[in-house]
């Protein structure tokens, strides 16, 4: 096998757990390889942001790129689908359609683009804290919620009611402490490692989204490697989408844990509420072209018990 | 005719584009507070809007700065030099930033709005093509190089004829600063009150 | 050091010595560097990117915000309120000119991110002032240079926010109080050098005001000074964040120049915003440009390689700090702040983390070294505003500089051991 080094770039901190699948996978690579296959890791923003990062991917200066399914939104509409609050009745679900056939046609969705996804990774829930503990629609009344500039995201906060507030994620804690906004949403490991947990003391489980992350490769390596260098960086990243799941799941009872020794508190809530609230972007989801059909299939293959679980 | 007449209509189009540019931003950003507290609304727009018309702001003003030589520089070796050898150097340093600005600023550019715009990537926020964003940068580039190329020839002609110092009256002084200031009250928006009108 | 190092800073340094200037340096040796390892275009393309969304970020407008605040401000009649209101303060002391310079630059710089805005605004209402009263002019000129920096670290500043975002999100307002004390200190220190100094050679002190004067002064000045409470306040009571403070500097500062004070007319905002777009955008081109020389050094492994050679020298948290301490004193001769804090923090912040820096305490440290770096030559931007502005020649400064540049240096010495001086204020506070 001829040695090849392939550049990697994440904007997630060391600690995360898809950092850590990444460094589980360059040594993976390594040993599958022979010592032949490297990976080398640019963690933290260092290349820039996700959407630079896949800029430069698409120039051939980056081999593989971490991007969320709302980055991948931006090169394609198909990836806007998993921006769709209560999409996925369960995590099992959630698997069945990221790791199944639908998944595998929306990673490949972007090839001519000049680049495509190889790995998917779970994310868990995302749901909402704040100050205040927000168990229907009502209580969301008024509050200035955090949300990344993503269109969707916007449309969904105000249709349960509360005030979407764009604010860069360096600024949040600040915001969060100073009042800006009155809380945020996002998965509890984010909640405990970027501390809001000390601030926004309520998670609210409404688990309104569940947004998986991708590893994204260049067509243009991914087309200069040999069949074999293929095969072997394919098994990586499947074991490092198994380790990633794992991991994770350790890690998300760890955060729970430690969210209640920094002092926070789960509240349970009436999800129901929360997803008639957002059945409008449902329809005007489903007046693009290709959507209903894509809703359709999911739908589907949720309700289809003989899909393999990833 | 002296090269000034070639610099000034391009000075006052940048000049006249970055101060509306800027005055737009500052409205745009005391909106974003506007909105949040009186409108308690808060826009979703302003932040990217802002971003971007910032890189503008920041690109065009430093093509407008390249042509009032103002970019930080050490003029350590230069100062020392006898008017002939500044002259040359001049035209050295000058050749040097035209090259950067054609090769990397301006084709550099053009490739990225290129794969942007065939990639169909939008932003985030305004979903507006990103490559729309990257035209500062050939748009920024090409007037950088055509100020150096000025400086440039102005220098040559310096080479030539020593009795003349064109290059020092092309730049930086406060006279310039003036005239394109008044030319920037003609044509563009005099104040920030009638701007907030305006909007 | 390997290949891709020797050319980045090889042809860089090369470059700026010729007298390209800085910003293009930092993007002809990126280039350069990247094409030992990349094809033509896509280093270009690359660079392109880098330079464009570099500035691509929403705290980075307070600095283009701030710069306006301080154009409008230095015309705008504000800077000789304060003096006045010093003048009440400190007039009386021994080396009274000395202390009114000092603690003007101190509260201009509490309302304005610039120091040279401070350094040309305050210098050029006193100087003269100065002179009359028998200051021999190079020393006021020094201490006009030395104390217009504090208003670096005294928020809210420029400098700040470029460190906050090349570090990778440390947040501004823990950094804004951070500054406090150090910069502070800085002043303190400064005027007990002026002070000394005056004693010894007899400098005149102003006349006791009366008390009628001394309120009128500090009315006066009350407008100009309630700017702290609006921006830093405003950041600090969660009305808005450090952006939007800019912004709103810029309103306040605009209403009391244009519409209350009416030292600037509407005829003149186009040219002062013009010369804010082309201060703004010698930062921001230099932003931009260093944007894309990290990436570059990231590619390349420098800030590793630099940090391996460091940490095998010794790992003794305080060896290290001197080390790098002077090597900052030394980049700060050659360099000006704002392209030195972009170059050098992914260099030095990883290493000072590791030591288990604190990443504020490290952008205080860094800041308050590189200020002593604006005032020597060859490149110090303070210097030569101050020099401009009093028509005191280079070379007659230097001399009444040294005492205050053993001054600076010992009080960076106590910011650099003593965390608490950065760290203090923000925890007070409960800023993370
Ligand atoms: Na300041
Ligand atoms: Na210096």
């Amino acid at each position: 096998v001829d040695s090849v080094t392939l550049r990697v770039g994440h904007a997630l901190n060391e600690d995360h757990v898809v950092a850590r699948s990444y460094r589980h996978m360059a040594d993976e690579l390594e040993q599958l390889s022979d010592g032949s296959m490297h990976l080398r890791i640019f963690p933290n923003g260092q290349m820039g942001s996700t959407q630079d990062m896949l800029g430069q991917m698409q120039n051939g200066a980056l081999d593989l790129v971490h991007a969320s399914a709302s980055n991948l939104e931006s090169f394609d509409d198909i990836y806007s689908v998993f921006n769709l609050p209560y999409l996925f009745p369960s995590q099992a679900d959630f698997k069945k359609v990221v790791f199944g056939p639908i998944g595998e046609e929306i990673m490949q969705s972007t090839r001519e683009k000049g680049f495509f996804a190889i790995g998917a990774y779970v994310a868990g829930y995302r749901s909402f804290y704040a100050s205040k503990p927000i168990r229907t629609p009502a209580d969301l009344e008024g509050m200035k919620i955090r949300v990344q500039s993503s269109p969707t995201t916007i449309r969904m906060i105000k249709l349960m009611g509360g005030s979407p507030t764009p604010i860069a994620f360096s600024e949040v804690y600040s915001a969060l402490q100073q009042g800006v906004v009155d809380g945020a949403e996002n998965n509890v490991p984010s909640y405990v490692q970027t501390r809001h947990a000390e601030l926004a003391r309520y998670f609210s489980e409404d688990q309104h989204t569940s947004v998986p992350d991708f590893l994204t490769i260049a067509t243009s390596t991914w087309n200069r490697l040999s069949d074999e260098q293929q095969q072997i960086l394919q098994k990586a990243v499947a074991d490092s989408e198994a380790y990633q799941q794992k991991l994770w799941d350790k890690v998300n009872q760890q955060a729970r844990e430690q969210a209640k020794e920094m002092g926070a508190q789960f509240i349970e809530v009436d999800k129901d509420a929360f997803r008639k609230a957002v059945q409008p972007l449902y329809e005007e989801y489903r007046q693009q072209s290709g959507h209903a059909e894509l809703l359709e299939r999911i739908r589907d293959a949720e309700q289809d018990d003989d899909q393999p679980q990833g | 005719m002296s090269l000034a007449t070639f610099k000034k209509p391009v000075d006052a189009v940048i000049a006249t584009l970055t101060v509306t540019v800027m005055v737009a931003l500052v409205g745009c950003v005391v909106w974003q507070v506007f909105s949040r507290y009186v409108l308690s609304e808060p826009s979703t727009i302003t932040d990217e809007l802002a971003r971007y018309a910032m890189i503008w702001v920041g690109l065009l003003g430093a093509a407008y700065t390249v042509g009032l030589q103002q970019h930080l520089a050490i003029d350590l070796i230069t100062d020392a030099m006898g008017a002939r050898d500044r002259a040359a150097m001049g035209v050295l340093i000058n050749a040097v930033v035209v090259a950067f600005a054609l090769l990397v600023i301006t084709r550099g550019g053009l490739g990225l709005i290129d794969k942007s715009l065939a990639s169909g990537q939008l932003s985030p926020a305004m979903r507006i093509p990103m490559g729309y964003v990257y035209f500062v940068l050939p748009i920024s580039g090409v007037v950088m190089s055509y100020y150096c190329a000025l400086f440039c020839i102005g220098h040559l002609i310096d080479l030539c004829r020593p009795d003349r110092h064109r290059v020092a009256g092309l730049a930086s002084s406060a006279e310039h600063y003036e005239t394109v200031a008044a030319q920037a009250a003609a044509t563009g928006p005099a104040t920030l009150d009638e701007q907030e009108e305006r909007r | 050091m390997d290949a891709s190092m020797l050319t980045m800073f090889g042809s860089f340094f090369l470059l700026i010595f010729l007298g390209v200037p800085v910003a293009f340096s930092i993007g002809i040796a990126t280039v350069i560097t990247m094409l030992l390892t990349f094809p033509f275009d896509v280093a270009v393309s690359i660079v392109a990117q880098r330079m464009a969304t570099g500035l691509d970020s929403f705290t980075l407008l307070a600095i283009p915000f701030f710069i306006l605040a301080g154009t409008l401000m230095s015309s705008g009649g504000i800077a000789r309120r304060l003096i006045d209101f010093a003048q009440v303060l400190v007039g009386r002391l021994p080396g009274s000119l000395s202390h009114v310079n000092i603690m003007s630059n101190m509260m201009f710089g509490a309302i304005s991110g610039s120091a040279v805005a401070a350094a040309a605004a305050v210098g050029g209402t006193l100087g003269p002032i100065q002179q009359r009263e028998g200051y021999p002019a190079p020393y006021s000129t020094a201490v006009n240079v030395s104390s217009c920096v504090t208003g670096l670290l005294i928020p809210p500043s420029n400098v700040l926010i470029v460190y906050s975002l090349t570090s990778g999100g440390v947040s501004i307002a823990t950094l804004f109080m951070a500054g406090y004390i150090p910069g502070i200190l800085m002043g303190l220190g400064l005027m007990l050098t002026g002070g000394i100094i005056a004693r010894r050679r007899g400098y005149p002190t102003a006349e006791r005001p009366t008390l009628k004067q001394a309120v009128q002064a500090f009315l006066r000045a009350i407008p100009s000074l309630m700017m702290i409470v609006v921006v830093i306040g405003g950041i600090l009571g969660g009305v808005f964040t450090a952006t939007e403070a800019s912004a709103i500097a810029v309103v306040y500062t605009f209403v009391l120049s244009v519409l209350i004070y009416r030292e600037v007319t509407f005829r003149q905002l186009p040219k002062l915003i013009l010369e804010s777009v082309v201060m703004s955008s010698v930062v921001l081109l230099l932003i931009g440009l260093s944007v894309s020389m990290s990436w570059a050094m990231n590619v390349s492994g420098i800030p590793q390689a630099i940090s391996d050679t460091l940490l095998s020298v010794s790992s003794n948290p305080i060896v290290i700090l001197l080390m790098i301490n002077l090597a900052l004193l030394i980049v700060g001769i050659f360099m000006d702040m704002t392209p030195a804090v972009l170059i050098f923090t992914p260099i030095f912040l990883p290493i000072a983390t590791q030591l288990g820096i604190d990443p504020v305490h490290f952008g205080i440290m860094m800041v308050f070294n590189l200020c002593i770096g604006l005032l020597t030559p060859p490149v110090g931007s303070a210097l030569f505003v101050g020099c401009s502005v009093s028509g005191v020649k280079l070379q007659h400064l230097l001399r009444p500089l040294l005492p205050f540049y053993a001054v600076l240096v010992l009080v960076l010495l106590a910011v650099t051991f003593i965390p608490a001086l950065s760290l203090g204020l923000p925890h007070l506070f409960e800023l993370k």
